[in-house]
C-alpha cells in the first residue's frame, strides 16, 4: 500500500483519529418531543404540480423529510401487447457524505422502491391503460437516515406518490396513504406513538402500513413490520392504529387536493 | 409461465372458494415437498442446498471471519445471487437486504458471534439460487436456515477478555472441537438437557393472499392470480421482524383486509415449530451420517 500514498500531501501518523465535535446540547431533546406527541401526526407540507415537464408532480416535506416525487406517463411501449400498465417505481438518494457506502444507499433505495411500489399498484386502474407504462420517480431531497425512523419516510415516500399520481390524472381506484406506527414496550406496559422520529429500541416494534382508507373492507396494500415477539394483539392494535393515523393524512390529503383543483380552475378562468 | 384469462379466473375461483382447491391438491399450510441436504461445501463453515419439487434449486455457503467489532456495524452480509439475471437485479437485492437487516436484528446472534471484547466473527452468507420457477423466498429461507444450522465456528483457546491489551484471537487446531453456531442437541444423551442458549436461526415464510384465504409456499401460478404477497418471518419460537407484503407478481394485485393478516398470523403460529423442527431433524440426520463416518 505504501506505494500507493499520495506524495504530494502531508500525510498525518497512521494512528490519528478524526476530530470529533460533542453533540449540541439542543438535538438530545428529540425523544421526549416524540414522548409528549403521541397519537398525532407532525406536520406535513404538501404541493403539488412542482415539475412542469413530468406528467404529475408533488413535493412533501415532513420535518427533516423533503421528498419529490414526479409521475411520467402513462405512455406507450413498444413490443408486444399488454394488457395492463406496466408500473415502475424508482427511488433515487442523495448522494450522501463519504462515510455512507454505495452498497447501503442502493439497499436503501430498493427498499423504498419496493415498498412503495406494492402499496402504490392496488390503488391504480391499471387495466384503464393497456399496451402503456407508468413511471413513478421519487427524489430524497434530504433525510436523515442513521438517526431518524426509516419507515416515516417509507410512508412519506408512498404519500408523495400517491399526490404525484392524483396530480397526473392517473385513473385510481382509491388514494393511497401510509403511515407509520411505533409501539414502545418496556416494564410499565405499552405505549403507542404514530409517525415516529426516532427509530425503535431492542424491545420496541414499528411498522409502516399503506391503506386505501376510502374502502371498508380487504384496504391494508401495504405492511412492513419490524421487532422482535410480536404478538397477536400487538399485530391489532398497530394495523388499527395505523389506520388511524392514515385517515388523519387522508382527510388532509383530500383538503390540499381540493384545493389545488380550485386554484387550477381560478387560474384556468383568470386567463381566459 | 404465461395463463389465458380463463385458466386465471378458473384458477382464482378454485383458491377463494371454501375450504380452497390447490392445483396440486395440498393443503393451505403445506409446504411442497423438498430434497435438503447440509454440510455440502466442505471448504465452508456451514453450508446447505434445497431442492424444491417444481425444480427449484438454491445453495447457500457461509463463511466466517474474524473482525475488529468497532470495524462494522452489520455482522452478517448475505449476498443473494439468481442465475439468469445480472447481480444488481432488483430481485437479488431485494432479498439480500431482507435477509440480512433479518439476521442483523437477531441480538442472541450478535451475541454468539461475538469472541472477545474487541473481536467478533462476521458472517459471510453467500446464497445461489440455481433455478426457481416460483418467488424463490422461501426456498432460499429453508436454505439460510439450514446452513445456518450446520454452521460451525473454531473454538477460540485465547483468552476471552482483551480491553486491557489488544491480543489476536487464537483458535483451537482440531476441527473437531469447533463449537456450532446454534446448539442445536444431536445425540441423545445431549437432547436430555435443555440449555437455555437454544437459538434457531430466523425462517421466512412466504404467502399469497388469494381472496379470504392464504397459500403458504405458493406455486407460479398461484402468485399470478394473488392479491397480494406476505412474509412472517418465524424465530425462536415467536412471531417476529419483519411481517411485509411483497409484490410477487400478481396480475390483478388488491389490498388484504386485517382479518386475513391475522388468519396470516396464526397460520405462521401453527406449522412454523413443525418447518423449523423438520429443518432441524434434517441436520441432525446428517450430522449423525457423517460422524459415523469416521
Amino acid at each position: 500500500m505504501s506505494v500507493l500514498q499520495d506524495r504530494r500531501r502531508v500525510l498525518p501518523p497512521v494512528d490519528t483519529i478524526p476530530l470529533q465535535f460533542k453533540e449540541d446540547e439542543g438535538s438530545s431533546g428529540s425523544k421526549e418531543t416524540t414522548i409528549a406527541r403521541t397519537r398525532t401526526i407532525r406536520p406535513i407540507f404538501i404541493k403539488q404540480s412542482v415539475v412542469a415537464n413530468a406528467s404529475g408532480s408533488a413535493y412533501l416535506e415532513v420535518e427533516d423529510i423533503k421528498l419529490q416525487c414526479s409521475v411520467y406517463g402513462p405512455k406507450p411501449i413498444r413490443g408486444s401487447f399488454t394488457q395492463q400498465a406496466d408500473l415502475l417505481v424508482e427511488a433515487k438518494l442523495p448522494s450522501l457524505g463519504q462515510d455512507a457506502s454505495n452498497d447501503k444507499s442502493a439497499s436503501i433505495e430498493k427498499d423504498i422502491t419496493s415498498f412503495v411500489q406494492t402499496s402504490i399498484t392496488p390503488g391504480i386502474i391499471l387495466t384503464q391503460y393497456p399496451k402503456s407504462c407508468i413511471n413513478i420517480m421519487i427524489t430524497v431531497i434530504s433525510a436523515d437516515l442513521e438517526n431518524r425512523n426509516f419507515k416515516s419516510l417509507l410512508a412519506a415516500a408512498t404519500n408523495v406518490a400517491s399526490l404525484a399520481l392524483v396530480d397526473a390524472g392517473i385513473a385510481l381506484y382509491d388514494i393511497v396513504t401510509s403511515a407509520s406506527v411505533l409501539l414502545s414496550r418496556n416494564e410499565n406496559g405499552e405505549s403507542l406513538y404514530f409517525d415516529p422520529e426516532t427509530p425503535r429500541e431492542s424491545e420496541d416494534i414499528e411498522g409502516v402500513l399503506s391503506f386505501m382508507t376510502g374502502q371498508d373492507e380487504s384496504n391494508i396494500v401495504g405492511m412492513w413490520l419490524d421487532g422482535e415477539n410480536i404478538t397477536s394483539k400487538n399485530l391489532t392494535t398497530l394495523t388499527e392504529s395505523a389506520k388511524e393515523a392514515a385517515c388523519q393524512i387522508r382527510t388532509l390529503f383530500n383538503g390540499v387536493i381540493l384545493q389545488e383543483f380550485h386554484d387550477k380552475e381560478q387560474e384556468a378562468s383568470n386567463s381566459k | 409461465m404465461k395463463y389465458s384469462p380463463a385458466e386465471l379466473s378458473y384458477l382464482k375461483e378454485s383458491l377463494k372458494a371454501s375450504p380452497p382447491i390447490r392445483p396440486d391438491a395440498r393443503l393451505e399450510t403445506q409446504l411442497r415437498p423438498i430434497e435438503a441436504i447440509s454440510n455440502i461445501l466442505p471448504t465452508a463453515n456451514g453450508s446447505a442446498r434445497i431442492r424444491a419439487s417444481d425444480g427449484g434449486e438454491c445453495i447457500v455457503g457461509v463463511k466466517a471471519k474474524v473482525v475488529p467489532t468497532s470495524s462494522t456495524s452489520e455482522l452478517i452480509n448475505v449476498d443473494v445471487e439468481i442465475s439468469g439475471l445480472k447481480e444488481n437485479n432488483s430481485l437479488a437485492s431485494t432479498l439480500s437486504s431482507i435477509f440480512q437487516s433479518t439476521l442483523n436484528s437477531s441480538q442472541s446472534l450478535r451475541q454468539r458471534l461475538k469472541l472477545t471484547s474487541r473481536f467478533s466473527f462476521k458472517l459471510f452468507i453467500d446464497v445461489l439460487v440455481l433455478s426457481n420457477q416460483s418467488h424463490p423466498l422461501g426456498l432460499v429461507s429453508l436454505t439460510i436456515y439450514l446452513a445456518l444450522l450446520s454452521t460451525k465456528l473454531p473454538l477460540l483457546t485465547s483468552s476471552t477478555d482483551d480491553s486491557k491489551a489488544e491480543e489476536v484471537p487464537v483458535f483451537h487446531d482440531d476441527w473437531d472441537q469447533a463449537r456450532p453456531l446454534c446448539d442445536i442437541p444431536v445425540t441423545q444423551s445431549d437432547s436430555s438437557k435443555k440449555s437455555d442458549s437454544h437459538w434457531t436461526p430466523p425462517l421466512i415464510l412466504l404467502m399469497a393472499v388469494v381472496g379470504e384465504n392464504i397459500f403458504i409456499d405458493p406455486t407460479n401460478a398461484e402468485e399470478q392470480v394473488a392479491s397480494t404477497g406476505l412474509f412472517i418471518s418465524w424465530s425462536n419460537g415467536s412471531i417476529s421482524a419483519p411481517l411485509r407484503t411483497l409484490d410477487i407478481g400478481s396480475t390483478d394485485p388488491q389490498g388484504i383486509s386485517s382479518t386475513v393478516l391475522s388468519k396470516a398470523y396464526s397460520i405462521v403460529e401453527q406449522c412454523g415449530q413443525e418447518i423449523s423442527d423438520s429443518l432441524t431433524a434434517v441436520y441432525v440426520q446428517d450430522e449423525d451420517a457423517s460422524s459415523s463416518d469416521f
